[in-house]
């Protein structure tokens, strides 16, 4: 699905665009065009976890492919909450599996994993506004790696 | 009558899409244009209403192998509009987290994309079974940079420590002296890739646009300095204003707009050669030493000696980033890396930075929340796009004018093309 106002992108960096561009349709998820049966998340792929889905695919696997949130992590890794300083964090909604990398660096999450299928997004808009974070940056921050907006 | 058209389909060993369509009747090259076909990608579109704190994130994703470069930049800019001062310990380590990326791009152009031309190879695979230690130390140098990348910012594509005012993240002491001793022993290596460059015969053409390069008195700058120069014009100024020396202009054939120094008209170039073209007295010892044994001193105006001058700046940046390593494990370089405060406020400040394929400017407009307003970024791709073609002119005349083959003169030309290292997703960002 194309995101909301994607129609006026283009005028907003071009004049005119240029004919070397093509023309422009409405983008779409991979997954919407072709059939998928492995993805690798993360932005950019960890170059272990490309191996780890490769091997699935040419080996396949018993093991279940885990939909747990990054919260687990960051508390089985010690480090502080950033919501606990009114830090806004996508780590609350988004699919675990890089071992809470950017918290360990002192950065937030930035939900590039993308939400967690089994993610609850009303509790956790309630939950970052209890912590004082506003909702809609939230909302805001998850469209960076997210198709929360859709084009309608 | 004759006609030559050479036309290259999504030429390869570059990064991302473009084609080569040159036209010679008789002699004359009627046509000759770099179609630079990656689709709008509009970045500086997606940033914009976007909070400060996401931009550099969103940016870095501009490009997989100069990520470090358009994060850097875009800290710069923040920066000059908010005011703020990183302290002399983020400076070095933003300087390593960008030579990094030096590191890994130079050796992968220069190995993976130019060099099977000149052995007569279609790629860099064979060297797998006629010289795997070649192939095996160009790896390791690659990985090198990688490891550096990953070590100051957390990753090799897209760095996480490099925020507003500092890093949120330092290695211990003792990694920078392990780092530091790997590039020590990565030398010899690089000194014999000068001179494996130095051995390849190239056409002898003289561009003749200009050359811009970031500048700064004593120092060999890819970081901390905001002034660029034109060398041939020789007009220097401060990137902030960017806009009063720099046109940008689009033209049908290329999803990248091109640019043209707005003084002369003139195309201009902007990779390692201009660089050392502006700053070769400020090389290390070393690196001076290895660019003159290869005939490299300025001013030197062909461009396939761009690939000379990448070669030579391996060995500097060696030098330099062990000699940086060993000040920040030392103390040396005093001080902490943890950002400095700063207030949020609206205005209007250009990051500069010169990334491994040329100067890199992010122009941003910020409101007083810190959101974008507006963002303008012009890649040293795109700023090449004009001047590769005025070269690629020369070149065509000149070879057809020798009575070339068709095929001997397209290998030349696609040599001119990965001479400059053109990375054209970033070109059209």
């Amino acid at each position: 699905m194309a995101a909301a106002d994607y129609r006026s992108r283009p005028t907003e960096v071009y004049a005119s665009v240029p004919e070397a561009c093509g023309s422009m349709i409405a983008p779409r998820s991979v997954p919407s065009v072709i059939d998928v049966e492995y993805r690798v998340p993360c932005c950019p792929i960890d170059p272990f976890e490309f191996i780890e889905t490769l091997t699935r695919a040419l080996y396949g696997s018993n093991a279940t492919q885990s939909t747990r949130t990054m919260c687990g992590d960051c508390k089985r890794n010690e480090t502080g909450c950033f919501y606990g300083e009114g830090t806004m964090c996508l780590g609350l909604v988004t699919l675990a599996g890089c071992g809470a990398r950017c918290v360990n660096l002192g950065r937030p999450c930035n939900g590039c994993r993308g939400i967690s299928p089994d993610a609850n997004l009303e509790s956790a808009r309630e939950s970052v506004e209890r912590y004082g974070v506003s909702v809609e940056a939230f909302d805001k921050a998850l469209e960076m790696f997210n198709q929360t907006n859709p084009h309608r | 009558m004759t006609k030559t058209s050479i036309q290259v389909d999504h030429i390869a060993r570059i990064e991302g899409h473009g084609n080569v369509h040159v036209v010679i009747k008789d002699g004359v090259v009627e046509t000759v244009e770099m179609n630079v076909v990656e689709p709008a990608r509009l970045f500086e579109s997606m940033v914009r209403g976007r909070s400060y704190t996401e931009v550099s994130y969103i940016s870095s994703r501009i490009c997989g192998i100069c990520s470090a470069s358009h994060v850097v930049t875009d800290l710069k800019a923040i920066e000059r509009i908010f005011g703020v001062r990183p302290t002399d310990r983020t400076r070095a380590l933003r300087e390593l987290l960008i030579y990094g990326s030096y590191l890994q791009n130079h050796a992968t152009h220069l190995f993976v994309f130019a060099a099977p031309d000149f052995v007569g190879l279609p790629s860099v695979f064979p060297l797998a079974e006629s010289d795997p230690a070649l192939l095996e130390q160009a790896l390791e140098l690659k990985a090198l940079g990688n490891e550096l990348c990953t070590k100051v910012g957390g990753r090799s594509v897209h760095p996480i420590t490099a925020v507003v005012g500092g890093f949120t993240h330092e290695i211990e002491a003792s990694e920078y002296l392990e780092l530091a001793d790997k590039m020590d022993a990565m030398v010899p290596f690089v000194l014999k890739t000068v001179d494996l460059f130095d051995s390849f015969d190239v056409p002898d053409i003289a561009t003749e646009g200009d050359m811009l390069a970031m500048v700064m008195d004593d120092y060999y700058p890819i970081e901390c300095s905001d002034t660029a120069r034109f060398l041939k014009a020789g007009i220097e100024f401060d990137a902030n204003d960017v806009d009063d020396h720099i046109e940008e202009y689009p033209v049908p054939h290329s999803g990248a707009l091109l640019a043209r120094v707005k003084d002369t008209g003139a195309p201009y170039m902007t990779a390692a050669l201009a660089r050392i073209n502006a700053s070769w007295a400020n090389l290390s010892s070393q690196a001076k030493v290895a660019a003159a044994k290869a005939g490299l001193r300025p001013p030197e105006k062909n461009p396939f000696m761009n690939n000379v001058a990448q070669a030579v700046e391996l060995v500097d940046a060696l030098d330099r980033c062990a000699g940086i390593c060993r000040a920040l494990a030392s103390g040396a370089v005093a001080g902490s890396s943890e950002p400095v405060e700063f207030e949020v406020k609206a205005g209007r400040g250009v990051g500069f930075t010169e990334a491994p394929r040329g100067a890199l400017f992010h122009d941003l407009t910020l409101d007083g929340e810190g959101k974008v307003v507006h963002a303008s970024i012009m890649t040293p791709t795109a700023q090449n796009v004009a001047n590769l073609e005025a070269d690629m002119r020369q070149l065509a005349e000149r070879l057809s004018g020798e009575g070339r083959p068709e095929d001997s003169i397209r290998l030349e030309i696609e040599k001119l093309v990965r001479a400059y290292d053109p990375c054209l997703s970033c070109s059209v960002h």
